[in-house]
Parts: structure tokens; sequence; C-alpha cells
């Protein structure tokens, strides 16, 4: 077997596939959070993202019967919701330059916290400008947890291809961020 | 390319799984004989380890941004 199949999700497709709607919710209620996180991380807007992940779902319905359990269904919803990502910013015409609104700060926000949150900042738009398959690959590593395997399935790439991407865009990660990334890492590991 | 070239390029992309300790012993075993002996590699080491724990830090801050309900 390819990947680690949840014994437990498996009765679930199978039942959601022979038309059950209560099992096809339960699909849903395991996957929707990493879903949405997905595709909150590649729209950075709340509204779109709450969107795909609902088409993402009722996609999955329509289709499930296409799904023939190669890959984790985690990999094939990722996959459904990645293609539905780059649809919107085709059909938007526009990709994330969006300013996200900071967060109001709070009264014992301290001034350390503030440029900490400047510097993420910066990494969050420096992470937005990577090339597609780059930055969609660091959202799933990163962001998502996902083994390079399902990551793989979920691009419909190379296992090896994955590793490649995500090395190729921490290296452009650190040349964007200079010595930004090694002076908060010293701080870490100072703090620890 | 070089031969040694060609080496580096194999570790970097066995990097992000030595530094999540995901690799199995026989590569952990491999990247760590080629960092013993390259500079470059392990230079290349210390800044993906600075840029991965700074994504890190910022998905763990992330991760409460917003639950999405029960809406769909």
């Amino acid at each position: 077997m390819a990947f680690e199949e949840d014994p437990e999700e498996r009765g679930w497709i199978e039942r959601a596939r022979s038309g059950d709607a209560r099992a096809f919710e339960a699909l849903v209620r395991m996957h929707q959070k990493p879903i949405y996180g997905l595709a909150m991380r590649m729209l950075r807007d709340h509204d779109d993202a709450d969107d795909i992940a609902q088409r993402t779902f009722l996609r999955a319905w329509d289709h499930l019967h296409e799904f023939e359990g190669r890959c984790a269904l985690r990999s094939w919803l990722f996959r459904i919701c990645m293609n539905l990502c780059k649809n919107h910013h085709r059909d938007r015409a526009r990709f994330v330059d969006v300013d996200v609104p900071p967060e109001p700060a709070e009264e014992a926000v301290g001034s350390d916290r503030i440029e900490r949150e400047t510097l993420l900042e910066k990494l969050r738009e420096a992470v937005s400008t990577l090339p597609p398959k780059q930055r969609a690959t660091v959202e799933m590593r990163i962001y998502q947890d996902l083994p390079f395997k399902e990551i793989a399935a979920a691009l419909e790439t190379t296992e090896n291809s994955s590793k490649v991407s995500f090395h190729l865009a921490v290296k452009t990660l650190k040349a964007k961020l200079g010595n930004i990334a090694r002076l908060l890492s010293d701080g870490e590991e100072a703090s620890r | 390319m070089s031969a040694n070239a060609n080496a580096c390029e194999r570790i970097g992309v066995l990097m992000a799984e030595w530094i999540s300790g995901e690799l199995d012993v026989e590569s952990s075993a491999e990247v760590r004989t080629h960092l013993a002996t390259c500079d470059s590699c392990r230079m290349e080491e210390a800044e993906m380890r600075g840029v991965i724990a700074l994504l890190e830090s910022d998905a763990t801050a992330s991760s409460g941004v917003r639950d999405p309900g029960d809406a769909y």
C-alpha cells in the first residue's frame, strides 16, 4: 500500500459513494479544517477561502465515484482545493497581493512582539511570491504538515520533485529574507 | 557537473527531512557524513534551519486564525 489508510475513513467513503449524505458529512468534518486552512493560506481572504472550501467538498461529493483510493483522501481533496484556488486566481486575474489588515494591537503587546509580527508578515509576503508549485509545496508541507508523499499526490507529481520544490522554495525564501531568518531563528534558540 | 556537486544536490533534496528528523537511518548517515566534509552544505543546512523554523513559527501563530465551523 502506498499510504497509510484509515479503515474508519474507508468505511465513510464507501457509504458516501453509495449516496449516504451523513457519511459524507462525517468526511467533511474530518477534513474541513485543513482544507479551509489551505484555501486561506493560498487566497488570504476568509470569504474566498470559505467559498473555495465549500466548492471543494461539493466537487468531491459529485466526483467521489472517481476517487480510486490510490492516495489518501486528504491528498485528493487538497488537489481539488489547489485546482480551485488556481482557477480562482485566474478568474480574478489577481494574486494574493491583498493586504491582510493587521490585528488590532493589544494593550500589553510589547515592541518585540510587534517587530516579530512585522518580520512574519515579510515572510508571508515572500511565500506569496514564490512560483505556484513551490508555494503550494511550502503551504502543504509547513502549514498543513503533510508528508512529501501526500504533497506529491496532491500536486500530481513525484515525491522527489516535491522535495526539490521545497528545497528551491526555502532557498528562494532565504534569498528574499536575507538575514532575517537567521536573526529570528537565533532569537528562538535563545528564548528556549 | 562534478561528482561533489551531484552529492551536494542530493543532500539538498534530503535536507528538509533531515532537519525534521524524518530520514531513515541510511539516508541520515549519508547526510551526516556529507555535512562533516562539506562547508557549503553545512552553511546551507544552518540557513535552511533558520527559514524552516521561521515558517513553522508562522504556522503555529496562524493555526488558530479561524475555525471554519460547520458551514459546509
